[in-house]
């Protein structure tokens, strides 16, 4: 397979973002508050607490844990189910269709740059500010390299994941609400808002079977040096295994699917 | 004033119509609101189960702040969501048009124009964990709790309803303004837990130039007695009335302000 035309959608995918600029400074701002509510809230926490550790996280560790979540969470963000769902309600899909350009991988080309996107642009002020208030992160290369591969790894199966949930714009004319829902439950299942050694002993459980876990918990966790060599491997065997089934099962909602599309007019 | 209440409703009646060809939709919104906020329920819960109390404030507080908060949030999502659809793309593609040709006031057809179910959720959920919190916690005033209580969350219509309305008429200038607005709403995600665990430069701007302080916050501190009436509940209600005066001196202004799409 050629990846130059496919690499085409990457660049178009960032430049569409950059084009509006207004909109980006505000989404910016958007992040930032979302990450100071989130560290002041958690500031507080500790505060509370006689020992200074709660649930075997220290305030750094949790500093560390919670930026390393809001850049996962970007880097990993990207924009396949509103693109997916945005080309089924306009119809446009049934052009990009019979392009002879493989349609899931032109949606993850474009996916990867808005992704690269957020994960500079929205991100990175983000975590500066929180830096700025008083959020420390020591960290060593040893886990930022560890970040880095299990980010790869979150970022192949969020996108198989993202894409199917494209696909439901098939199945119903709320999106919105149904990304909506999506956002705040993975929000809370991937450990994005709370480390899931917060959890309950049978939440834990649930949530061991899901792949939410395999999204943001394990390379902020890693970050934040919470994971042994062992547990490393094994999360990292688990977030494979997810990209594996997520793909398998992506392909098969796509085709599916796909016959059942119906575009108005024209 | 009878004659508005019967449009109004007629509009409703509309609204329901379509609500009713798109019934899964309605029922996906309403999840959505109502799994957003009982996460947030669950957040509070997970961590009071490693803390004994926020800053100060026990869980039930807390819960009771984060409750109080859904709800003239939920009153205002309800009635007022077409200003998001203004600042969206109605004076961006000239929509807006069609509603100064008709002979009634603008204000009251975009209000009117759609209802918005999803706010029920958000109101549903409000008053669930008001109503959970509440028996648990100390309330001063005694009897005249429930209609303090009843004055705040008008007070917290408003304020939403104002700064929303302010921020959706900078479209009749600038276009497109959703993304100002988005902004404006995430600064409100500060309001639903105790002001206390934030720097002063912060609380200063969440209680005087974005007031959402006083969408919940310091009217539920009155009720609990950690402010006074005077502070918590009539500053809520004049901060909520000045607000309400500036935000429709903005749309006058941008009323005047329009002009339609090319073409």
């Amino acid at each position: 397979m050629r990846l130059a035309p496919y690499l085409r959608f990457t660049r178009n995918s960032i430049q569409t973002l950059l084009a509006y600029r207004a909109n980006v400074l505000f989404y910016i701002f958007g992040n930032i508050v979302q990450t100071l509510v989130l560290w002041y809230l958690w500031r507080a926490i500790f505060a509370g607490s006689a020992t200074g550790r709660v649930n075997g996280f220290t305030l750094g560790e949790m500093a560390a844990y919670l930026l390393a979540a809001v850049a996962a969470q970007s880097a990993i963000g990207g924009n396949a189910e509103d693109v997916i769902s945005d080309e089924i309600m306009e119809g446009s899909i049934a052009v990009n269709l019979a392009r002879p350009l493989d349609y899931r991988t032109r949606i993850f080309f474009g996916h990867l740059g808005a992704s690269l996107y957020n994960g500079v642009v929205v991100s990175l002020p983000a975590l500066v500010i929180a830096l700025a208030a008083g959020a420390s992160v020591g960290s060593s290369g040893a886990r930022l390299a560890a970040f880095g591969v299990s980010l790869a790894l979150s970022f192949a199966l969020h996108f198989f994941y993202k894409f199917m949930l494209g696909l439901t714009a098939i199945l119903t004319t709320n999106v919105w609400g149904v990304f909506n829902v999506e956002a705040v439950v993975s929000g809370f299942l991937s450990g994005a808002l709370v480390p899931l050694a917060f959890f309950p002993e049978w939440a834990r459980g649930v949530m061991g079977l899901l792949p939410f876990a395999s999204m943001v918990s394990v390379p902020a966790l890693a970050f934040a040096g919470k994971l042994s060599g062992a547990d490393f491997a094994r999360a990292l065997a688990v977030q494979g295994f997810w990209v594996v089934a997520l793909a398998l099962f992506s392909s098969w909602a796509w085709k599916s699917l796909v016959t059942r599309v119906s575009v108005n007019g024209g | 004033m009878a004659r508005y209440a019967w449009l109004y409703l007629r509009y409703l009646g509309q609204n329901i119509k379509s609500l009713m060809s798109y019934r899964l939709s309605f029922l996906v919104g309403l999840a959505a609101f109502m799994a957003r906020q009982f996460l947030g329920v669950a957040f509070v819960g997970l961590v009071f189960a490693a803390i004994p109390d926020l800053a100060g404030w026990s869980r039930e507080e807390v819960l009771f702040v984060y409750g109080f908060a859904q709800l003239g949030r939920g009153f205002d999502h309800m009635f007022t969501d077409n200003l998001w659809i203004l600042a969206w793309r109605m004076v961006a593609k000239g929509e807006f048009d069609r509603i100064l040709v008709r002979p009634l006031p603008p204000l009251f057809q975009l209000l009117a124009e759609r209802f918005q179910t999803d706010g029920i959720g958000e109101l549903v959920a409000g008053i669930a964990v008001t109503a959970w919190a509440a028996p648990r916690l100390d309330f001063p005033a005694g009897a005249w709790t429930p209609a303090l209580g009843a004055a705040a969350v008008l007070a917290s219509i408003l304020i939403y309803t104002a700064v929303k309305l302010a921020l959706a008429s900078l479209a009749f200038w600038i276009k497109f303004s959703q993304s100002y607005l988005f902004a404006a709403y995430k600064m409100a995600d500060f309001a639903m837990y105790p002001m206390n665990i934030y720097p002063k430069a912060l609380r200063f701007v969440l209680s005087w130039a974005l007031p959402f302080a006083f969408t919940a916050y310091y009217p539920a501190a009155a009720l609990l007695g950690r402010e006074s009436v005077a502070f918590g509940i009539g500053g809520a209600l004049a901060v909520g009335f000045v607000a309400a005066a500036l935000s429709l001196l903005v749309w006058r202004a941008g009323l005047r302000a329009y002009e339609s799409a090319g073409s």
